[in-house]
């Protein structure tokens, strides 16, 4: 599964998180330079602020373009993603070069650099577009931090920790209004504990023998009903 | 009439019996003692599950029992797992080694967790606040296991009835095809 990346609200709890597991892929490069750029990336791993891994993806965290080549997709190809995706370009001469481009030939403290930076920005820009088929993974039970005080996080992750979930489901599962969702995934995102599955949904494994199936119907209402839930 | 189960499990004195009590609000508790496998506690006492039932309105129970979670009780549990809707585990934050307690829960339990539902309600935290919820959360995670983790008093109904209420959104949450069309 691929980890997609829209991230934390402007407002969400931030706190101290493990290196993210990020993507990176290269458009218009030449052999040598894209080789020489993997694997500085490679070289660089432990020293970023993310770990990251060159993917056959334009919808990737993060494209590397040469020059000016567009960042639409080629025919053929997917389209990359909208919304938060981040763009290094990489130019040929100091000449003329961007303030904010990488110059060949390529150096690794830039590279460094570089990288730290759109990483910063995947992790401080709120998502814009997550499209409606993405899913949500908890990767862990949040911080009591992240959780807060507010019963309908404390909701939300409980549905969230049983599978991954798109947030339209989410809000349905949870009761929750859909913008709670949307801020309760940006914040556990940008913080490090949820990811963004971009991939379809593959069937789930049957339940095992003598438990789930044979929960009949209206059960779980009734055990509500009787506690007064 | 069928009969359906919640496993309440822990340490002694993590509150397995006021759980299930709080639960039932008054209503008997019942102690068995499998004749087949009589266990003494440190004080000679013979070793039981404690349960008590409640009835549906379709007359269907739900039954709460408190078990202990040490693997050598593994013969009073397996059998109780195999049909369980859920498991709840009870940490004495006031004991030695919380987390390792928790450890051993999510191991004997293993099974049952990964295919039902599971919520873990942390006692005496007031008292004794470390470790912290955060601790239990990276405990958990050790073992793969992403559950609620909440700070519990097991003499308030509330907050039991909460550990309940998450455990039930986690069968629901599971969707129809896990659940044969409950709800």
């Amino acid at each position: 599964m691929t980890p997609d990346t829209p991230s934390a609200a402007p407002s969400s709890p931030s706190i101290p998180a493990a290196p993210l597991e990020r993507t990176f892929a290269l458009r218009g490069l030449g052999l040598r330079d894209a080789t020489v750029f993997k694997s500085m990336v490679k070289l660089l791993a432990g020293k970023t602020r993310d770990r990251w891994t060159c993917v056959d993806n334009p919808q990737a965290d993060l494209l590397v373009v040469f020059g000016n080549e567009p960042v639409q997709a080629a025919a053929g190809q997917a389209a990359p993603r909208p919304g938060t995706q981040q763009v290094i370009r990489v130019e040929a001469a100091e000449r003329g070069a961007r303030a904010d481009a990488l110059v060949l030939p390529l150096r690794a403290e830039e590279v460094c650099a570089q990288l730290d930076r759109a990483g910063e920005r995947l992790a401080a820009t709120p998502p814009r577009s997550v499209p409606v088929t993405c899913r949500l993974q908890l990767t862990r039970w949040p911080s009591a931090l992240l959780l807060g005080a507010d019963p309908q996080y404390l909701r939300l992750a409980t549905v969230l920790g049983t599978r991954p979930t798109t947030m339209d489901e989410l809000a349905e599962k949870a009761g929750c209004p859909r913008s709670v969702c949307d801020a309760f995934a940006a914040t556990m995102h940008g913080n490090g504990v949820g990811r963004w599955l971009i991939e379809p949904k593959i069937a789930e494994p049957a339940p095992a023998a003598g438990r789930l199936e044979d929960v009949p119907a209206g059960l779980l209402s009734r055990i509500r009903s009787r506690l007064s839930l | 009439m069928n009969e359906y189960r919640i496993l309440f499990t822990g340490t002694m004195d993590a509150g397995k019996t006021t759980a299930v009590s709080t639960l039932l609000e008054n209503a008997p508790i019942t102690t068995e003692v499998r004749a087949d496998h009589v266990l003494l506690d440190p004080t000679g006492a013979p070793i039981g599950m404690d349960y008590g039932d409640l009835a549906l309105d379709n007359g269907d129970r739900l039954r709460l029992y408190g078990i202990p979670g040490q693997r050598r009780f593994d013969f009073m549990w397996k059998s109780l797992a195999e049909t369980a809707l859920g498991l709840v585990i009870l940490v004495d934050n006031s004991r030695p080694d919380p987390l390792a307690d928790l450890s051993i829960y999510l191991e004997n339990f293993e099974g049952l967790i990964r295919d039902t539902a599971c919520v873990i309600g942390i006692g005496r935290m007031q008292q004794h606040p470390q470790p912290d919820l955060d601790a239990f959360s990276d405990r958990m995670q050790d073992h793969g296991v992403v559950c609620p983790v909440l700070p519990t008093d097991v003499r308030d109904r509330q907050d039991v009835l909460t550990l309940v209420d998450l455990l039930l959104m986690q069968l629901e949450s599971r969707g129809p095809a896990r659940l044969a069309g409950a709800n």
